[in-house]
């Protein structure tokens, strides 16, 4: 009877301060796995590197005692260290600029509809979903010297036997880098440069029209005032992707002849997964990270139009 | 009357394995064959035949040989083995044509011979050192056999990725048949006074060259290496670009080249007591000029040629001279035409011209030499020594160095002796002498702790000088690599180290097994 009298007229509960304080944060709580989760997987792996950047980390020795900037030191000492990245900046400009113009000159004949158009676009993007290593390959295989098409198509176009050394000879191996590279990438830039075209209102283009403008005259002071945000974020990725250049290295020169290859990344490859030299390979991965971030604000600043930063 | 016994005895895989007979059946026939081979050479060199001087030794490649002493070492291994039956033991080997030596040759029959099965993780040459590290750090217990480089030795073992055998082999190995190694491998795989391998593939190169292009252009077979260099620019210069003088593999290991003209031409890697590195010395000076002269004389693009190119290239006729691994030697004369797994290579058109020799100048190179190792993390430690007891036993490994699809070359003496391996063609005889002799004269690897690193480090050096780069400026930036991997590596290691290597036979010009 008495908890039937309870269970009528039920005592109102205070909450404690802990339920009141979750009924105030229900959405932190809610988010909060999730938020450790990723600064788990994020941070740890991140420290983890940054304390193998400063310690001695040979597994043939006990312990790993602290070396302060020595793995930094031994890495700007490095001849071979430097020689990459100069070899991954050149490359990276060389690769960018050629993969903007070529995916600019597509993305704008591509923007006018013509017959074929949805046939003719899939086709130049199929090489984006590729492996690298696979673009590598593939490439391996049409440039190789004595078997591949290459050589001898050049052969027909051009007097005398063509026996060029994709693979060793200077500039040459390069050049197949980038081909391989570009091949593979330029459909990136397309898509993204055709995207900002369709998003451009066509009345400005009548009204430039309208007030006598020439088609470079559109193209200068229409297309590529609207177009600069959209460009600098392709420019932008495609960098930061460059810096990260390896795979099609490995596959086509592996880094030869001698180190003439070598881009930053193949370099921190060998040092560290080749010949376990753990600690200056995480110190110049750390290295090549901020030199990456820098370059990146460095192009944002001065590609973005200033009002749109 | 011996050209035509040879011409029965020649290896015709359509004849030697007729349709319907695995490879595990013609294994075990050619063992009792080898062994029926063996004992009439025995008897061929009592009556006094010195064609065959082979078979003056006991013929120890037969399955019977060393059974009256309690069995020979496959013998052995495999009683001891069936104890682990229904284990599988996982082994790295070199990806490719040399990895159908575990997947086809001797693999299945040490399968059913045992019970235990055998998983084969096919790795590049580079990766098979490196994975085994990641894997050791990672105390995955992944592998149980490691297959590496002579010169990784002491460096797997430092590191403790391999384990020392010197039990197992007292246990197991009978010391006659461990004594049938050759000389110069007989110390491969020693570290610190511990053995930690099993050698297994000869892999001395010798000289290959066309014997009817010296007869065209009357030239005579190289004796220096400024014989060899002026024939090859005359064959260049006469006969290109049908055939040129010389062509060689280069990727992946262009630093071998190197090591053995270095030595030749009086170069020390290292001095002995500081450990700084003279490799930018007059005598690699030396080197790098003989390595470039011959390029000179090589088909355009050779520069960037792989063993398989160069193979080709021989095998095909469009070179006169190369230096390679026994294979070639095999297939130029066209032993193994027919198999499936060596479609690859071209029918030869060399068949019958090819001369075998050591290298003019004396000395060649022992480059890479297999040896075989138990991971220090394995589970199955003893299993695994045990089949690599079976795999390097005198009857095992004779039958894997005849087979064409596998690439072990003849390391035992009684590889070199061996009557049925004098049969498989006919100038199987003049090649297992030049392969013996070479062996006498070889010069092995430089073997250090981070020698993976000197090597890449010197292999840059090589492959830019062979693409045109200043040869004094390669050879600092080398010199001054290495004195970085010796100080980083610790200077007392790594003198120690070399003091014990110069100790070992083959590590110089002065110290080769023929002396």
């Amino acid at each position: 009877m008495q908890a039937r009298t309870t269970q009528a007229h039920p005592t109102p509960l205070r909450p404690g301060r802990a339920a009141s304080w979750a009924d105030r944060h229900v959405r932190l709580l809610l988010v909060l796995p999730a938020v450790i989760l990723t600064a788990a997987m994020t941070l740890f792996p991140l420290g983890y590197s940054l304390w193998a950047s400063f310690v001695r980390f040979d597994f043939r020795m006990p312990g790993h005692p602290w070396v302060g900037f020595a793995n930094f030191a031994a890495i700007i000492r490095d001849p071979v260290a430097l020689q990459s990245l100069w070899h991954t900046a050149v490359v990276v400009v060389v690769l960018v600029a050629c993969q903007f113009v070529a995916g600019l000159v597509l993305a704008l004949t591509l923007a006018r509809s013509f017959r074929g158009r949805n046939l003719v676009i899939p086709i130049l993007v199929l090489p984006l979903f590729m492996s690298p290593v696979v673009v590598g390959q593939l490439w391996r295989l049409l440039l190789e010297p004595q078997t591949g098409p290459t050589n001898y198509l050049l052969g027909l176009m051009l007097p005398g036997e063509v026996t060029i050394s994709w693979f060793t000879q200077w500039p040459f191996n390069w050049i197949a880098i980038i081909i391989a590279d570009s091949w593979q990438w330029t459909p990136f830039m397309l898509i993204i440069l055709l995207a900002g075209l369709t998003t451009i209102p066509h009345e400005l283009y009548e009204a430039a029209e309208l007030d006598g403008a020439s088609a470079w005259q559109k193209f200068r002071h229409v297309t590529t005032p609207l177009l600069a945000p959209i460009a600098t974020l392709a420019i932008v990725f495609r960098t930061i992707d460059a810096i990260k250049l390896f795979d099609v290295v490995y596959v086509l020169t592996g880094g030869g002849p001698g180190t003439s290859t070598y881009t930053a990344p193949y370099y921190l490859y060998e040092r560290g997964l080749q010949f376990f030299d753990i600690g200056p390979a995480a110190a110049g991965s750390w290295m090549l990270l901020i030199l990456t971030l820098i370059v990146a604000f460095r192009l944002v600043v001065r590609l973005l139009p200033e009002k749109r930063r | 009357m011996v050209e035509n016994g040879n011409r029965q005895a020649m290896w015709t895989p359509s004849l030697v394995i007729p349709n319907g007979v695995s490879r595990r059946d013609f294994l075990r026939r050619s063992a009792a064959v080898g062994a029926s081979l063996s004992s009439l050479g025995v008897l061929t060199t009592a009556c006094g035949d010195d064609d065959q001087n082979g078979a003056a030794r006991p013929a120890a490649t037969s399955p019977a040989a060393g059974a009256g002493d309690g069995g020979s070492a496959d013998e052995i291994a495999v009683e001891a083995a069936r104890q682990f039956k229904g284990t599988t033991l996982t082994v790295t080997w070199e990806a490719g044509l040399q990895a159908l030596d575990p997947k086809e040759v001797f693999g299945p029959e040490w399968t059913e011979l045992t019970g235990i099965n055998i998983e084969v993780v096919e790795l590049d040459f580079p990766d098979l050192y490196s994975n085994a590290i990641r894997e050791h750090v990672a105390g995955s217990g992944a592998y149980d056999l490691l297959r590496a480089a002579a010169a990784w030795i002491p460096d797997l073992a430092l590191s403790g990725v391999i384990t020392p055998l010197d039990d197992f082999i007292g246990q197991y190995y009978p010391p006659e048949d461990f004594d049938d190694y050759h000389q110069l491998y007989e110390s491969l795989g020693i570290f610190q006074g511990q053995r930690y391998g099993l050698f297994d593939d000869g892999d001395c190169l010798i000289f290959y060259y066309r014997k009817d292009v010296f007869d065209d252009l009357n030239i005579d077979v190289p004796q220096t290496i400024q014989e060899w260099e002026d024939a090859a620019e005359a064959i260049t210069a006469a006969m290109a670009p049908d055939i040129y003088g010389f062509g060689v593999f280069h990727v992946p290991y262009p630093f071998y080249h190197f090591y053995w003209r270095f030595r030749v031409n009086g170069g020390e890697f290292f001095n002995p007591e500081t450990m700084e590195a003279t490799i930018n010395s007059q005598a690699g000076v030396a080197a790098m000029e003989q390595i470039a002269a011959l390029q000179q004389t090589a088909p355009p693009g050779a520069e960037g040629w792989g063993f398989g190119e160069a193979l080709n290239a021989f095998v095909e006729g469009r070179i006169a001279m190369t230096y390679s691994w026994a294979p070639v030697g095999r297939w130029a004369a066209g032993v193994g035409e027919g198999e499936t797994e060596l479609e690859f290579v071209p029918e030869s058109q060399v068949k019958g011209q090819v001369g075998y020799s050591v290298f003019p100048g004396g000395h060649g190179p022992l480059a890479v030499g297999f040896t075989n190792c138990v991971a220090a993390n394995s589970k199955n430690a003893e299993a695994a020594y045990l089949m690599m007891q079976y795999i390097t036993s005198p009857r095992v490994s004779l039958e894997r160095s005849m087979t064409p699809i596998a690439l072990t070359d003849p390391y035992r003496l009684s590889h070199f002796d061996s009557s049925e391996y004098r049969n498989l063609w006919p100038e199987a005889p003049e090649y297992l002498e030049a392969l013996q002799q070479a062996a006498g004269a070889a010069l092995i690897d430089l073997n250090l702790p981070a020698s993976p690193e000197y090597e890449t480090a010197l292999g840059n050096a090589v492959s830019a000088v062979l693409s045109g780069a200043d040869i004094q400026g390669e050879l600092d930036t080398a010199a001054a690599a290495w004195d970085v991997i010796t100080r980083d590596r610790g200077l007392d290691q790594q003198r120690d180290a070399y003091q014990a290597f110069l100790q070992q036979a083959g590590s110089t010009v002065d110290n080769t097994i023929a002396g």
